[in-house]
């Protein structure tokens, strides 16, 4: 077949990639199903229907999918801003936006805890009416907000930028209202590009770590998220055990993930 | 519905795309606005749609005026140079948009859809999205969706220039045909002669934001008000001379690039089906020429020409009966005398 294309180096490419994938994705995959087979079955099962495990995912499950859900309207809005308008140094702000990329994610977790502590710069505000934020689960949404933006920002913006203002148009000069125009004409089209922000949002949210144990109180079975439980129980030395966890984080995430490319799919299905 | 364009004028920055433009548009007439681009054309079908608003001036429907009025509340069909179809839905939904967003009841959408794929001849076509449509296909679809809500005015914004030349002459007639259906008064905008001469009822010349004559095809092509007007509609030679007792004279060939310079004074405007060729000297106001290439264009045969010395050309149109009774050579020396030509005034404006 690879002697049917005209451009040569396909062979030689998806060798290469398949290697690669091979050393930095599959094999570690491997490793862990392949480590957590030290326990028995029942071990297993033990491992991660414990209640504090459960309790763990579902933290870390719910916290990331509101923050991912939270990314899309901000991340629609701010990518909307930036392909539509024109306003002083929006250069700078484009570039800020993939800071949360570059910043090391322990680093976002400190601020956001300083901040919001009871004498910091907002939660001395705050917290006098009762609202607290640092060390509570809202605390984590914040953080996956933080880490998990740019993804939706970063996918929509291309998008946005190749839809024609003559649909826009179009859709006003049918008679459409502002609204109407967004959810019929201009959602449809977006819908592709913001599925995949969530995506990635949400699976950068699953795995997160760093800032969520700043700003985490970690307690088990209240605010601990499930990669918080796994480095306690390596910490541990309770390896297979961490293993069992991250095997089931995995699949739940990969699931998750499989059951947002259906769907994307079918969304696009008017792409001939 | 009568459309009255007054004084309107339009600015981008520094550039002025509409400077106190006016036109009338009768009820049922179909108006091509005609121009080489930059010329305001497509700024004033905005302007008259409401995609645009005039930094001053007026624009009415019959009586109403509607300079102030919001697109969505113009009711007017609009048919964008490229579509702009709704990709992610079907032939059915695109053309039914105009009357979802007004609520209609489903079955009334039914009916009046099924109507218009009839009027466009897509019948079972109805469940395809806009890519697996052609491109005259879509272009139907586009003014199907316009004409969906029964706007009271029809504009379409280069309504042929995405299409081959097979696809945009039969458009064309259908267009035609269409108009004489329904009877809805429309502008559209081209920068093709031939597109406004073959569909339109009148035809608005424009050119830098100003308008520069309004008639029938015949009349426009006939009669030019000036030397843009003359040149634009089609191709014209331009030499050296004058009239005498009406009867033109040329004196000799200008040189390459003079031809598009209107200011110019004495210069002979001729079309090419007015030029004659001639075997032997005639009386005077002849030029000897050299011919260079042939090109069968339809009914007629084009005979390009150059100048004795090489750096000046011209054209000449030949019915291929006349031409069949005595065939040229390529390399013949042989002489251009007019049957007819024009003079302008020369422009002092710009």
């Amino acid at each position: 077949m690879s002697s049917r294309v005209p451009l040569p180096g396909f062979a030689l490419s998806l060798g290469y990639t398949l290697t690669f994938m091979s050393l930095i994705v599959f094999l570690p995959l491997a490793a862990i199903a392949w480590k957590s087979a030290d326990l028995s079955w029942e071990q297993f099962v033990q491992t991660v229907s414990h209640p504090r495990a459960l309790a763990a995912m579902r933290l870390t499950f719910s916290t990331a999918l509101i923050a991912a859900a939270i990314n899309i309207v901000l991340g629609l809005i701010v990518a909307w801003v930036l392909v539509r308008y024109e306003f002083p140094f929006k250069r700078w702000v484009d570039a800020l936006i993939d800071l949360p990329f570059a910043l090391p994610t322990a680093v976002a977790g400190l601020v956001y805890a300083s901040l919001y502590m009871k004498d910091g710069w907002i939660g001395r505000f705050i917290v006098p009416m009762g609202i607290e934020i640092a060390y509570t689960p809202a605390a984590i949404v914040m953080v996956l907000v933080f880490t998990g933006f740019p993804f939706v920002v970063r996918a929509v913006q291309p998008v946005l930028e190749e839809i024609d203002t003559d649909l826009e148009e179009a859709s006003a000069i049918l008679g459409a209202t502002r609204w109407q125009t967004f959810w019929m004409v201009l959602w449809p089209n977006l819908r592709p590009a913001v599925v995949t922000g969530f995506a990635l949002a949400l699976a950068r949210g699953l795995g997160e770590y760093g800032s969520v144990i700043f700003v985490s109180s970690n307690l088990p079975g209240k605010t601990e998220v499930a990669p918080t439980l796994i480095v306690a129980r390596i910490e541990e030395n309770k390896f297979a055990e961490a293993t069992a966890l991250a095997l089931v984080l995995l699949l739940s995430s990969f699931a998750l993930l499989g059951l947002i490319n259906v769907w994307e799919k079918w969304s696009r299905r008017h792409e001939a | 519905m009568s459309i009255t364009v007054q004084n309107v004028s339009k600015s981008f920055g520094s550039f002025k795309a509409l400077d106190r433009v006016s036109i009338e548009v009768p009820s049922g007439c179909l108006v091509a606005l005609l121009g080489p681009s930059g010329s305001g054309k497509t700024t004033l079908l905005r302007v008259i749609a409401g995609l645009e608003s005039a930094d001053e001036g007026m624009v009415r429907y019959r009586e109403e005026e509607v300079t102030e009025t919001p697109v969505q509340h113009r009711q007017v069909g609009f048919v964008f140079q490229h579509y702009a179809l709704f990709r992610h839905m079907t032939v059915f939904e695109n053309i039914a948009f105009g009357l979802r967003v007004r609520r209609w009841a489903n079955d009334k959408v039914h009916q009046r859809v099924r109507e218009l794929l009839h009027l466009i001849r897509l019948e079972g076509l109805d469940q395809r999205y806009p890519s697996q449509l052609s491109g005259g296909q879509r272009q139907r679809v586009a003014l199907a969706r316009a004409l969906a809500s029964e706007p009271r005015v029809l504009l379409l914004d280069e309504p042929f220039g995405a299409l081959d030349a097979k696809v945009r002459l039969e458009l064309r007639q259908w267009l035609r045909r269409l108009h004489d259906q329904i009877h809805l008064t429309s502008i559209f905008v081209t920068h093709d002669q031939e597109d406004a001469f073959a569909v339109s009822d009148k035809v608005v010349v424009m050119r830098q934001g100003k308008i520069e004559q309004v008639g029938a095809p015949v009349e426009v092509f006939e009669h030019p008000a000036n030397a843009f007007v003359m040149d634009f509609l089609g191709h014209v030679n331009v030499f050296k001379g004058h009239l005498r007792d009406g009867r033109p004279v040329l004196t000799g060939y200008l040189p390459h690039g003079v031809a598009n310079n209107f200011s110019t004074p004495g210069v002979v405007f001729v079309r090419p089906h007015e030029l004659e060729i001639r075997h032997e000297q005639p009386e005077e106001g002849a030029l000897p020429a050299k011919v260079d290439h042939l090109h069968p264009s339809g009914s007629a045969i084009r005979i390009h020409l150059r100048s004795p010395c090489g750096e000046s050309s011209c054209c000449v149109e030949l019915g291929v009966d006349a031409y069949q009774n005595r065939p040229l050579a390529v390399g013949t020396s042989v002489w251009v005398a007019p049957r007819r030509g024009r003079v302008f005034e020369p422009e002092y404006s710009i």
